[in-house]
């Protein structure tokens, strides 16, 4: 370990050399929080980076000073000073010296512990609760709930050296939503260890009293380790006044107007509280369509999805987060085609509603028509009695109904060749990116449901969780169904053997469902399916290290043995936690409605297609676990999902869930500003990456997502990525498009999330001069 | 010479020269003279984007809490911009569209055009989300002396073409008496005009428009104005492409393959072009401290944005196979690569727009027949 340090005013892009530095410097007058003025005092500089510097790797002390200091200007405040200083380093962070990730990240840590402390010293757990329970930041619940005795005991496990094993990214997402903090005046009032003790501390409290410090240490460790990532409303809320974690929310409406007022109704309360939202809307009739048998012509879907399009965006979720929801809807609905177009560019506000996401449903009749060069034939819900019911149901009978209907002259339909339709969606999901599909069939007949009592009739926003719901006819109305997801996600690049997810699986399934009670409900409908289905859904981080550090690829099906035998591994263990705690606590209320209680597992209903490409045997006692559950139930009806994981993999430094990197360094976009973060272990394991852009078809992605889909019970958010330069004159055959959606059917998959092209808009500072396409040319196209 | 909506000359465009051959007759694109304007139409046709797609609620408030002279920065800026697009909406259809003589070149100019409306629409959009009272805003843009000074600067080069091209097209070269004033028109004059109007719109692209882009992208790294910096990303990835649309025009000029005497009149222009660069740099350094004149903010003040003009100077320069005119510095401001270069840009679902998505940037072509061996 050593320091590489350059001699200042040698720096190599020659921008500032000592005598400048000097010279400005003498006359730089620094202000102080209480509005004294002092003269910058390098020194005391220099000490704080060299500090953050220690045992890291081409990193350069001086090299930070002078990119800041060009920056300081007289009358700088001292807080600036710090966070000047903080950016000049994250701006350094590079191929080439990732290690100022670090240097950058402690000296983040460093300054919040001054905002929050006044020293770098943190003080003891006990005075820091009694203070923050005092001021009214953390629940004072808490406080009763442990002994000082307990707090003391606590406070000695709590490790602070943990702080400084964060990358930049990571502390500044940290920093600007999971602290307690006061947003208003800018304070900042904890630091990360005491964050993690607090929520383990919280999450456990109901424990009896003889295990619970065993598993607030044992919990504390992992999420502080990194091996547990916890999601953003459960880091930032649970310890505080706050009772509403789950990230995920999904709310159906019928075609009815009560339904629909409540469900926006539902969308308001739960934007207001963080979350995201997944909205069915797929059984509001058609235009045209008869009101009060004939009195009056409906107006169609469009202007109540603009209704709930104004719902989602009418809080701001305190800047935490922009409200946002995914929409659902049938690829049979007679308005389809214009519901089709309502995200992109062309047409004018009347006809668009841009602001929401939208996901199309499909099953297996609609991909046969394609494939069969026939027609899809249109309907509103409205006037095909049983249809509607039956494409979430029963398949067999959508296809009777559906034929029937279509034979039948006296409803109202439009025929479309399924090519075409195939082509108009497909080229809508491309141009935006954001049209998601969502096969019917599959999420109910490889759920952990039973689609005759419990059908799936939606995903959420990010397209990984399936839950039955059912609409509302007001807000408080306790016999619809508003289903709520708890998520979390295990950080695959922490394991080393298979066995140890079984520790960390049964920390998370004990956390979660301990919140499950903690958390409070602000609709009946949420409350009654929460408690009596207790759904969970743990995921992963960290998936693209973990192929690399196996030396393993997306592309070449070399990763699919491993995947498999991890994601049985993970089931598995989920499966068996759950089975403990319902031998500790009972099952769910709702057990009798899932597919578990007749004894049936993921490992029978998933798509036997997966057999043609993957031979890896099953490697636990699923036979054992079939009985176990079948006698005593489980406490959770389902217990995995696979979610995106953008901004909580960032705080563990983790790849993006199960997603391929963009680049060895990424650039993410996110509220709290851009911020780089290289892959784990780069140096190291440069050549093992494989970059997104790099992987040159969707089908070996499609694969392992496959493989994973066979034993996750809820879905996967899995997307589809496409290089107009890898094809002739620079476009994207929408055959291939197509190709996609029928492999990822084939594939057993549920959900499509994002369809990302890359534009390849660059400006010249990145690109060398040795061009292609352009001779020279500063543009790349 | 007498412009005409149709040549009915028979002739063959690939053989046209960029400008001052031929009127364009049949608008083809088929087959081009220079494959780069129709590349460049393609990829602006499918970078298509409105202001409206983006969310800037957040940015009121951001606003209102900024400190005075940051506010100062952050509208001087969208001030500024909002002229620079208001000349680019307009002057190159008139001035190059009456002497432009290649379909492909005719169409990028339009399509170049049209876009630079759309950016123009978004200051609309970012100023009346902040201001109850847009109107504050944009009348001050023709009153402010800064902004004046250098409208003055922008729009010169045009505007001579533009006028000195409409004699030419009345009259023709040669010495004509108009109301009893003595107008010269000649060729070679008019050539050089296209190529120092062409030299003043590359400074306006690649100089001018990223000194108040990187002012935007400064307040968004500290998380303020983020609507309004997705928005300027957006902008930003165009006026790449239209700054290529210059740097290929300048390089055409220069390598003879086009129209021999505007390598001549490239030539002479070499020291005219430097001094222009020369002069902006000046300009765009004034404005600097202009902006800064009350205050900085975190990571940009006067100091550090000269340095960014001197550095952008040096690469728009080197771009056109120019010499650097600034001692040759690292970029002083790092992080602007992360805004330009989307390629590295990951989105987190729910919180940002995806500003990466392309419109049409697919092939459509597809049968009946051709999953009919597809196994589900």
């Amino acid at each position: 370990m050593e320091i590489t340090t350059v001699t200042p005013g040698k720096n190599d892009s020659g921008v500032f050399n000592h005598d400048d530095v000097v010279k400005k410097h003498k006359e730089i007058y620094a202000v102080k929080r209480d509005g004294t003025r002092e003269l910058l005092n390098l020194d005391k500089i220099h000490k704080v980076i060299s500090w953050a510097a220690e045992g890291l790797h081409d990193v350069s002390v001086s090299e930070v000073e002078l990119k800041s200091k060009i920056q300081f200007f007289d009358g700088i405040k001292t807080y600036d000073i710090h966070e000047t200083i903080i950016k000049a380093a994250a701006d350094l962070i590079s191929e080439e010296t990732p290690d100022y990730q670090y240097l950058s990240a402690r000296l983040t840590v460093f300054h919040l512990r001054k905002r929050a402390y006044g020293q770098f010293a943190p003080p003891s757990l006990y005075n820091h609760v009694k203070k923050l329970v005092k001021e009214g930041w953390y629940d004072d619940e808490i406080f009763e709930m442990y002994s000082q005795a307990e707090f003391i005991e606590l406070d000695r496990h709590i490790d602070h050296v943990r702080d400084l094993n964060f990358s930049y990214a990571g502390i500044k997402q940290l920093e600007g939503k999971y602290l307690v903090q006061d947003r208003v005046r800018g304070e900042i009032f904890e630091s990360p260890q005491f964050l993690y003790m607090m929520v383990a501390a919280t999450l456990f409290g109901e424990y009896p009293k003889e295990t619970r410090l065993k598993y607030v240490k044992k919990f504390y460790d992992a999420t502080s380790q990194f091996k547990i990532s916890l999601p953003t409303p459960i880091m930032s809320g649970v310890r505080t006044g706050t009772r509403q974690f789950s990230s995920c929310v999904l709310i159906e409406a019928s075609d009815s107007l009560d339904s629909i007022n409540a469900a926006s109704g539902a969308v308001v309360k739960y934007v207001s509280q963080r979350a995201g939202i997944g909205l069915n809307a797929g059984a509001i009739r058609a235009i045209g369509s008869p009101i009060r048998g004939g009195e009056a012509f409906h107006t169609g879907c469009i202007p109540f999805y603009k209704l709930f399009q104004s719902a989602v965006k009418s809080c701001s979720q305190g800047g935490v987060r922009g409200g946002a929801a995914t929409l659902f809807y049938p690829l049979w609905h007679l308005e389809v085609e214009s519901l089709i177009v309502l995200k992109n560019n062309r047409g004018v506000d009347e006809n668009r509603a841009r602001h929401l996401d939208y996901s199309v449903q499909l099953n297996k009749l609609m991909y046969e028509r394609l494939i069969q060069s026939k027609d899809i034939t249109l309907f509103s819900p409205s006037d095909v009695p049983g249809l509607y019911d039956a494409f979430f149901v029963d398949q067999e009978k959508f296809k009777t109904l559906y034929e029937k209907y279509e034979a039948d002259p006296l409803i109202r339909k439009k025929v479309i060749p399924a090519t075409e339709l195939f082509t108009l969606f497909c080229s809508e999901r491309a141009n935006t990116g954001r049209i998601y599909i969502q096969n019917v069939d599959h999420c109910n007949d490889h759920s952990s449901f039973d689609p005759k009592v419990a059908p799936i009739k939606q995903s959420n926003l990010c397209m990984e969780i399936t839950l039955p719901t059912s609409p509302m006819n007001n807000l408080t109305d306790g016999s619809g169904e508003v289903a709520l997801c708890t998520l979390s996600a295990l950080n695959l690049g922490a394991i080393d053997k298979l066995e140890e997810l079984e520790e960390v699986a049964e920390l998370a399934v004990r956390a979660l469902d301990s919140l499950l009670d903690y958390q409070s409900y602000p609709l009946q409908a949420a409350e009654i399916g929460s408690m009596n289905r207790r759904s969970l859904g743990v995921g992963v981080v960290n998936y693209a290290y973990y192929l690399a550090k196996n030396g393993m690829k997306y592309s070449d099906g070399s990763g699919i043995n491993l995947t498999h035998q991890t994601f049985e591994a993970i089931q598995y263990y989920l499966l068996k936690a759950s089975h403990k705690l319902a031998k500790e606590y009972g099952p769910c209320g709702s057990f009798s409605e899932t597919k578990y209680a007749k004894g049936i597992l993921p490992i029978d209903t998933y798509k036997k297609s997966i057999d043609t490409y993957c031979d890896e045997p099953l490697h636990y006692d699923w036979e054992k676990l079939r009985a176990d559950i079948k006698k005593d139930g489980l406490r959770n009806s389902t217990l995995s999902s696979l979610m995106p994981s953008e901004t909580s993999s960032q705080v563990s430094n983790s790849t993006n869930g199960i997603e391929p990197p963009r680049g060895f360094v990424s650039v993410k976009a996110s509220k709290d500003g851009i911020l780089k973060q290289v892959v784990p272990e780069f140096k190291k394991l440069k050549d093992q990456y494989e970059l997104n852009w790099d992987i040159p078809n969707n089908d070996g992605y499609l694969k392992l997502v496959g493989v994973m889909q066979k034993f996750v019970d809820q879905a996967i958010s899995t997307n589809t990525n496409y290089d107009p330069g890898r094809f002739k004159d620079n476009r994207v055959p929408i055959k291939l498009i197509i190709n996609d959606i029928l492999l990822a059917y084939k594939y057993g998959i549920k959900t499509l999330y994002y369809h990302n092209t890359r534009d390849g808009a660059s400006d010249e500072q990145m690109v060398d001069e040795a061009d292609d396409g352009c001779a020279g040319g500063a543009c790349k196209i | 010479m007498t412009y005409t909506t149709f040549n009915k000359k028979i002739f063959n465009s690939l053989q046209e020269p960029m400008f001052f051959g031929e009127n364009v007759n049949v608008a083809r694109y088929d087959q081009q003279k220079h494959p780069i304007f129709e590349k460049l139409i393609d990829k602006q046709l499918s970078f298509f984007w409105r202001p409206e797609e983006v969310d800037i609620t957040k940015d009121r408030s951001d606003y209102d809490g900024m400190e005075e002279h940051e506010q100062h920065i952050f509208l001087s800026n969208l001030k500024y911009q909002t002229l620079l697009d208001s000349v680019q909406g307009r002057s190159p259809n008139m001035a190059y569209l009456p002497i432009v003589s290649i379909p492909e070149l005719e169409t990028w100019i339009e399509t170049w055009s049209a876009n630079e409306t759309i950016h123009s629409r978004s200051y609309t959009h970012i100023i009346r989300n902040i201001f109850p009272d847009p109107s504050v805003v944009f009348d001050d843009i023709v009153v402010n002396e800064e902004i004046v000074k250098r409208a003055t600067t922008v729009s010169e080069d045009y505007d001579r073409l533009i006028e000195m091209g409409q004699w030419y097209s009345l009259l023709g070269e040669g010495e004509h008496k108009v109301n009893g004033k003595t107008i010269s028109v000649s060729l070679k004059e008019l050539k050089k005009l296209v190529y120092l109007s062409i030299t003043s719109v590359n400074i306006l692209e690649g100089m001018r428009f990223y000194v108040s882009f990187a002012c935007s992208f400064a307040f968004a790294e500290r998380t303020l104005m983020e609507g309004n910096a997705k928005i300027i990303k957006l902008i930003a990835r165009d006026e790449a492409l239209h700054l290529a649309g210059t740097q290929q025009m300048m390089k055409i000029f220069a390598n003879g393959k086009d129209d021999y005497e505007m390598v001549k009149i490239a030539e002479e222009c070499k020291d005219k072009v430097i001094e222009m660069y020369k002069f902006a740099a000046k300009q765009e350094k004034e404005w600097a401290e202009y902006l800064f004149k009350s205050g900085s903010m975190i990571g940009l003040n006067a100091d550090i944005l000269k340095d960014y003009v001197e550095y952008i100077t040096n690469q728009r320069l080197k771009a056109i196979n120019f010499e650097p005119i600034f001692e040759n510095k690292g970029n002083p401001l790092p992080w602007m690569n992360s805004w330009l270069n989307s390629d590295n840009v990951q989105v987190a679902p729910q919180e940002s727009e995806i500003s990466s998505y392309l419109v049409g940037a697919i092939n459509s072509e597809v049968s009946e027949t051709d999953f009919n061996d597809f196994e589900l």
